[in-house]
């Protein structure tokens, strides 16, 4: 699991969820998070890593370290394809 | 009316940027069909009371809200 | 992620929500694409054959017959909701700052005193979202509810009460239950009349 990239989720879903710690093996749900905070969460997650996480990815994403993982995953085939829009 | 059209478009350009959908919205088009949320029609609203010098009355004919030529009309048709 | 909305027990029973991201670059057509894809998937979800949503000429949603919903979007997220048998529903999503000026334009004297925070359980911004909210859903009782379209009347017009934990939202004498969620960065109002 990429450490920066899980700082970067993990401090961002506190703020949001408003929680002093996230364990990152527990069910976001578990934590309030529904799709209110979810939909504004994927789109700020969107905009800060200059990725595109799909409608599959969103709802496959359980827990935070499957968030940090589908996050990395989205880099990965961006950095891979170049960012030819850039 | 020209010059208060001009002005409401002046006062939407400083809304939303001088690049925005804004360069592209005729006069007579519904604003909320062309793009004007709710929270910034009222925020229009609020910077001509300000540019005009008047405030809008609670019964103000809802047609008058509609485009910025409608806009420009109710403005015309103040008192002096 | 879940894509479950949490509303609370009896809030919205039978209430069907669905959420899209809009993507980038976040324009009319791209806010459209979402709100479209939100209303599908809450009709599919609601029951519905029938997944597309024209516009009427004054540009209100035409749901099914039998599936009322109502659409929002902000300019990053869109939401759609379905309620299969309801009279009349209107949701919206509002993430824009309210000012004090802007709130005292759309809110009574009476509204702001009982409803607002510190007195009352709402900030502007939620209260502005619910009458957005109850306007579409009352708007879209067209000639039934005998207060015609959106070119008939404004959403300020609406009055705001809070009865016991509810608030209502009503104008010449037609009422609707509204639903308030507050987020730091957004308020959803759901106005839901069976």
């Amino acid at each position: 699991m990429d450490r920066d990239i899980f700082d970067v989720v993990d401090k961002l879903f506190r703020q949001r969820l408003q929680l002093p710690e996230l364990d990152p093996d527990r069910r976001l749900v578990d934590y309030g998070l529904d799709s209110v905070r979810s939909v504004d969460l994927i789109v700020e997650m969107e905009d800060r890593f200059d990725v595109s996480i799909s409608d599959e990815q969103a709802g496959s994403m359980v827990t935070l370290r499957d968030v940090v993982a589908t996050v990395t995953a989205a880099l990965t085939v961006s950095v891979g394809q170049g960012h030819p829009e850039k | 009316m020209v010059e208060a059209r001009a002005r409401i478009r002046a006062l939407l350009l400083d809304m939303f940027g001088p690049d925005s959908f804004v360069t592209e919205l005729a006069d007579t088009v519904s604003l909320r069909e062309g793009g004007v949320s709710s929270a910034a029609l009222v925020s229009l609203l609020v910077a001509m009371e300000d540019e005009f010098g008047f405030e809008w009355q609670d019964d103000v004919a809802p047609e008058a809200l509609r485009s910025i030529s409608s806009l420009a009309g109710h403005v015309a048709s103040l008192p002096a | 992620m879940s894509l479950q909305l949490t509303v609370p027990e009896g809030v919205a029973p039978g209430a069907h929500f669905q959420w899209r991201p809009v993507r980038p670059p976040r324009g009319r057509d791209e806010q459209s694409a979402a709100g479209r894809a939100a209303v599908a998937a809450a009709l599919a979800e609601s029951g519905s054959t029938d997944l597309v949503v024209p516009r009427e000429p004054d540009g209100r949603p035409r749901f099914p017959p039998g599936f009322a919903g109502a659409i929002a979007h902000t300019d990053r997220v869109a939401v759609a909701v379905v309620v299969p048998g309801a009279e009349a529903v209107g949701v919206d999503i509002e993430d824009a700052v309210i000012s004090p000026r802007v709130a005292r334009f759309v809110l009574r004297d009476r509204e702001r005193a009982a409803l607002l925070r510190p007195a009352g359980a709402y900030s502007a911004r939620d209260l502005f979202a619910a009458k957005e909210a109850a306007f579409k859903a009352l708007c879209s009782l067209g000639g039934g509810g005998g207060l015609g379209g959106p070119d008939q009347f404004l959403f300020w017009w609406i009055e705001l009460d809070q009865t016991d934990a509810t608030l209502v939202a009503s104008y010449r004498g037609v009422s609707v239950p509204v639903w308030v969620r507050s987020e730091p960065r957004l308020s959803l109002a759901v106005a839901i009349r069976r």
